[in-house]
């Protein structure tokens, strides 16, 4: 009986109907959505950088570290000695340790000085590793790998020459043009900020500043043989990240790198700092939920007002109904299915519209947001978010279905309009 | 157990202390065809809403097919209805959204008793369009018809599955003088055929000719 009635009647109301089952739609897809940009984002933050243990640098500030050691934001007020992280990485508990180098950009993006390790152990997004495009790792000099958000924006293929500029402001316009790098890989794409950014070599680094230890280029020429890799000594590094053997030793190495005695460095712990973070910036997090969740009392608004207003020209309606036998039982929950009908279909289209949106969307939110969204099946919160709504449109349907049970009782089968 | 329908002291009242209805005795036996009247605002409706057992005796019996209604909970006193009663009303009888068959089907839909008693409701349903002269109507739409035409719909599906007792209330009133003919002409058509027991209500007198009984409202009821 229900259905049949239900169906007839919605049909009747073919565009209130439809304009009710879109405004839910869109709720629906506007919440879950948000939803999934949101821990998008959140996961794609904090996972900017997994496995490592800890980030070494000069003494500052923590959140500095790690955003020019992660992000390759900023810059560091002070360099280490290379002894220190020789040191470091000698001692037993580390598994392994990535060196960077800092302080030069690509027309925009940074170049960052490191060694193999860095392509053999940087994991980010729990445990993805760089992977290359084409090429492989720098070892010479002159060697250069690029970043794939690089090489789409100027085109580069292996083998391309590119000149690096001094410096990290904007405006660079030194040009380390004597000292002319070669493309010999380009990486896949990672949404971090791995792909905006160029890797050479820790030697490769120093080489191109021969001759400019006063800050300018001096125009002398540089003997070609100090260029050669096995002569270039490695000083100074920015910072470094390690691994440790053993997870419980974390505390007490950061500890005791806090306090090491020969230059004034620190350590911090990038998943921790990642967290902390975005909790500052989370408020950004709780508007987007305040939106989606107002978004989603106005897509119940539209339910209670459609059947609301229904509801006294359906008066005659219902006494007909009740003289045929229905009871005012009957007649409301021939109204709160209708509205959980609306609600359900609503859910469903919401949800379709969503994958609709998201494979579309998703491209563009990965090279301009690095947001990684797969396209995954509906997580078990999601389906909790999908009931809650549900329960709270078929709410608003409560409202105009108690009226209609009051309407019935009063009128009887005898109905005066 | 000849009555169908029998009050006994029936008192009835929409506020308190203000009766609408006071009625000592009304016996219909089944199968008869009564005619009740009376003036307008007289509580023809509402004896017919406590029949159908929508409402509620405030003090005595409505007994309906030998069944004591103030002993049945609402939801009983509903399939009853359902199950064993035809209702017409003066207008708008029909459900817009559904076809003229569908209309005429709906009961059955509502009270599966109604449809138990059916062998095949369909042609049941078509057989009822037949004798109602409705055959050329069935694929309208319901807002398309007349008056009139949505008058034999209303009895038609007051008529399905061959309940006990069909109420009417002022089913013509509405319509014109040659109509209202029609419609009494094949209302007492199905009669003949099925016996059924007839309250039918109006204020307009001159109907009585066609029934075994009349019964004038203020007459019985003490209270106005
Ligand atoms: N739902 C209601 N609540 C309160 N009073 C009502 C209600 N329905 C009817 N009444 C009152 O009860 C009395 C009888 O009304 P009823 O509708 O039974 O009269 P009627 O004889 O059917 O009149 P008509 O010929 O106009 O249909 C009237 O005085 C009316 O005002
Ligand atoms: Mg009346």
């Amino acid at each position: 009986m229900f259905n049949f009635l239900t169906f007839k009647s919605l049909k009747n109301r073919k565009f209130t109907s439809l304009l009710c089952v879109l405004s839910i739609a869109l709720s629906v897809t506007l919440f879950l959505g948000i939803e999934r940009i949101r821990n998008g984002a959140r996961d794609g933050f904090t996972n900017t950088i997994s496995k490592t243990d800890l980030i070494i640098g000069a003494k500052g500030g923590p959140l500095q570290l790690l955003l020019y050691t992660v992000f390759h934001i900023g810059g560091a007020v002070n360099n280490i000695k290379v002894s220190t992280y020789n040191e470091i990485k000698s001692n037993p508990q580390i598994e392994w340790a990535i060196p960077i180098s800092l302080g030069d950009t690509y027309r925009g993006f940074r170049v960052v000085g490191t060694d193999e390790n860095f392509f053999n152990h940087y994991q980010f997004r729990g445990d993805k590793k760089v992977e290359f495009q084409t090429g492989n790792i720098p070892s010479d000099t002159f060697e250069v790998v690029i970043g794939s958000q690089v090489a789409r924006k100027f085109g580069h293929l292996v083998g391309d020459p590119i000149v690096i500029s001094h410096g990290i402001s904007s405006g660079a316009i030194m040009t380390h043009d004597q000292t002319p790098f070669k493309i010999i890989g380009i990486l896949k794409p990672t949404q971090t900020p791995i792909d905006n950014a160029v890797y050479i070599t820790l030697q490769g680094m120093e080489a191109i500043h021969f001759g400019w230890e006063t800050g300018t280029p001096s125009g002398e020429t540089i003997n070609p043989e100090r260029f050669k890799k096995e002569n270039i000594e490695i000083t100074q590094l920015t910072s470094f990240m390690v691994k440790l053997k053993s997870r419980i030793a974390v505390l007490r190495m950061r500890r005791s790198i806090d306090q090491y005695e020969a230059e004034p460095i620190m350590a911090i712990i990038p998943a921790l700092s990642l967290q902390e973070m975005w909790e500052t910036i989370g408020y950004v997090e709780q508007i987007l939920l305040l939106v989606s969740v107002f978004v989603l009392i106005g897509g119940a608004m539209s339910i209670l007002i459609a059947l609301y207003t229904s509801i006294n020209e359906r008066r005659r309606e219902m006494a007909i109904l009740r003289s045929l036998g229905a009871s005012s039982q009957n007649v409301f929950f021939l109204l709160l299915y209708e509205s959980g009908l609306l609600v359900f279909s609503g859910c469903i289209l919401g949800v379709v519209n969503l994958y609709g949106a998201l494979y579309f969307i998703r491209p563009w939110l990965e090279t301009n947001f690095s947001i990684y969204l797969p396209i995954e099946m509906l997580s078990k919160t999601e389906l909790y978010y999908l009931g809650a709504i549900f329960i709270l449109g078929t709410m608003a349907g409560l409202i105009p279905a108690i009226k209609a049970y009051l309407n019935s009782l009063q009128d009887g089968l005898s109905i005066k309009i | 157990m000849t009555d169908a329908i029998r009050l006994q002291n029936c008192q009835f009242a929409y506020h308190k202390n203000t009766n609408v209805l006071n009625i000592d005795e009304l016996t219909i036996k089944k199968g008869e065809k009564v005619f009740l009247y009376g003036p307008s605002g007289h509580g023809k409706s509402t004896l017919l809403n406590l029949i159908a057992g929508v409402l509620k005796a405030s003090s005595g019996n409505v007994e309906v097919l030998g069944q004591d209604l103030s002993k049945l909970n609402q939801s009983a006193r509903d399939k009853l209805r359902g199950e064993k009663i035809g209702y017409i009303f003066q207008l708008f009888n029909l459900i817009p959204y559904l076809s003229v068959k569908e209309n005429i089907e709906l009961p059955c839909l509502i009270n599966k008793k109604r449809a138990q008693s059916l062998t095949n409701i369909e042609a049941q349903a078509m057989a009822l369009i037949e004798s109602l002269g409705l055959f050329d109507l069935t694929t309208k739409s319901v807002t398309d018809l007349s008056i009139g035409q949505q008058q034999r719909v209303a009895c038609a599906r007051a008529l399905i599955g061959e309940p006990e007792i069909i109420i009417a209330d002022e089913p013509t009133s509405a319509l014109d003088e040659k109509n209202n003919k029609e419609f009494m002409k094949l209302l007492m058509n199905e009669w003949e055929k099925k016996k059924f027991t007839l309250l039918f209500v109006s204020h307009d007198e001159r109907l009585k000719t066609y029934f075994d009984r009349t019964i004038s409202l203020p007459e019985i009821n003490r209270h106005v």
